[in-house]
């Protein structure tokens, strides 16, 4: 089973004039093969008029669709509902939307929970999710409302994957990593952040998949010159040795797709 | 009055049937909504009418909605489900089957009607909901309101077992299911007129509100209080807190003629 998380930039492209992605999008899954896709920053129905992108997208992929509102088109700032949504080769059973906190002055995120019917097993449970970009504060305030629906799949097989906008320790091994990174991000002028979050979703009992199977480079953001990862693939603990492989999606026109690379998991 | 009752056994593996009876009895609710009942409860060579008992120590009539058999060998075993006692006669009792999933666990929503008392023709459901994913529970949800929507004035209560939350960052936060009830036209009574944290699990120390009770919006004017308690003999009675919401008819609603 391939499993693969993708933020999709609210169907835009990452150049200035924010093209309509579709087509590319629907090559780069395509191609990865994937039977399970989370993806990010999804607005639906959009566009406004004609078929939903969404349900176009898992149509040419010849995949079912489920979407997980973040905000409905009435709390939108653009008048159309905003979220997470999953894309299955196989039926998607049920599906509930969660929400998690917005911290001040920001917007409510969600927590995608999504049902899976896997041929010859039993359901499998994926979550899909999009943390806050500002501040690892938020994120953590986030991460505590996620863990009381998380908490209750304990040991039993799920994914857990998406945009956390956060960093894992792991990517910075050193001192020296991590001078260059702080440097960088004073550079970039975002604020400085720690490595809290992901230590605490590696606390609560979750397995980093580029951490333990991870093949070549990681950085998902941003494409085009990417130097950090934040999209993750996390399995629980009593399930890291079902893990095969986990890697960037590398793809032609996977750059010109998203300002994020999409991450592929294969699971034995 | 709801209480899941952790099938008749305290955090202290005791059945205790005083202790319980005096949890309700200190309620003074004239309906209780019971989750996690054994009925009848086998252990060894003995049968036990538990729920029988109960209920007439209470001076109530009671009805049974078993949903599966709980096993735990042949000295406890039975089926399991949930129950409705009143003060008042019941009727029309009736208890159906929730859809499902693959590999998740049947379950049921008892319902009856109150036939005398101040609440005559108000019928009383009760239900408990998968305590695993929020995704199952949203699929039962569906098969309850399909059966509430043949109804007139009613409530539905019992252990949903989604959080209300109440905590510092997720109190403006709704669960699917609780925004599923809402947008089906159901209150939360304890949302409505709560008194208190309103949690109810874990008894001892609770940290998240899974038991509700909802009335439609036509009759949830009529909740005057909502509480959740904890006592002594609460905390050991169950791994779960009772609900008590106390309701009258409200003002210019027409009561059902039957």
């Amino acid at each position: 089973m391939k499993i693969l998380t993708y933020n999709i930039h609210g169907w835009r492209g990452p150049d200035p004039e924010g093209t309509f992605n579709l087509d590319m999008l629907t090559q780069v899954i395509l191609d990865a093969g994937a039977d399970v896709v989370g993806l990010n920053e999804v607005f639906h129905l959009f566009p406004a008029e004609g078929d939903p992108a969404l349900t176009q997208l898992a149509a040419r992929l010849g995949m079912q669709c489920a979407f997980g509102p973040a905000l409905s088109a009435e709390e939108s700032p653009r008048g159309i509902a905003y979220g997470n949504a999953l894309l299955s080769r196989w039926p998607i059973l049920a599906h509930a939307a969660h929400h998690l906190p917005a911290g001040t002055g920001g917007e409510r995120r969600g927590l995608f929970e999504t049902r899976i019917a896997v041929p010859g097993g039993s359901p499998l449970t994926v979550y899909v999710t999009h943390l806050d970009h500002r501040a690892e504060a938020v994120r953590l305030a986030q991460w505590a409302a996620a863990s009381a629906w998380l908490g209750r799949e304990r040991g039993r097989p799920h994914v857990l994957i998406g945009d956390f906008n956060a960093l894992a320790a792991s990517d910075y091994p050193d001192a020296a990593a991590v001078d260059s990174l702080r440097s960088q991000r004073d550079a970039d002028g975002w604020p400085p952040s720690a490595f809290e979050l992901i230590d605490r979703v590696l606390k609560t009992g979750y397995v980093d998949a580029f951490a333990l199977a991870g093949e070549g480079a990681g950085a998902t953001f941003p494409s085009v010159a990417s130097h950090i990862r934040i999209d993750y693939v996390f399995l629980p603990e009593v399930w890291a040795d079902a893990l095969v492989s986990c890697r960037r999606w590398e793809h032609p026109l996977v750059r010109a797709a998203s300002d994020h690379l999409p991450v592929l998991a294969e699971f034995a | 009055m709801t209480y899941n009752i952790h099938r008749w056994a305290g955090s202290d593996h005791r059945v205790d049937l005083e202790r319980t009876l005096a949890i309700i009895r200190s309620s003074d609710a004239d309906v209780v909504a019971l989750n996690e009942v054994i009925h009848p409860v086998t252990q060894g060579a003995h049968t036990h009418d538990y729920l029988g008992e109960l209920a007439g120590r209470l001076g109530m009539s009671f009805h049974f909605g078993p949903s599966g058999w709980v096993d735990y060998g042949p000295e406890w075993h039975g089926p399991q489900g949930n129950a409705l006692l009143s003060r008042y006669p019941l009727e029309n009792a009736k208890s159906i089957l929730l859809p499902r999933l693959p590999t998740t666990k049947q379950r049921v929503l008892l319902g009856a009607r109150l036939a005398a008392g101040p609440a005559r023709g108000l019928t009383a459901f009760v239900t408990h909901l998968d305590h695993a994913l929020e995704v199952t529970r949203l699929i039962q949800v569906q098969g309850v309101l399909a059966e509430l929507a043949q109804h007139g004035a009613h409530f539905i209560a019992g252990d949903f077992n989604t959080p209300g939350f109440r905590g510092r960052y997720t109190r403006h936060l709704s669960p699917p299911v609780l925004r599923l009830m809402r947008t089906a036209g159901y209150e939360d009574a304890f949302h409505a007129m709560g008194v208190g944290t309103g949690r109810t699990y874990p008894a001892r120390a609770p940290v998240f509100r899974v038991d509700f009770v909802f009335f439609p919006k036509a009759w949830a004017s009529g909740v005057c209080r909502a509480h959740a308690f904890g006592s002594e003999p609460v905390h050991h009675a169950s791994d779960h807190r009772p609900t008590v919401v106390e309701w009258s008819w409200p003002d210019g609603v027409d009561r059902p003629t039957i």
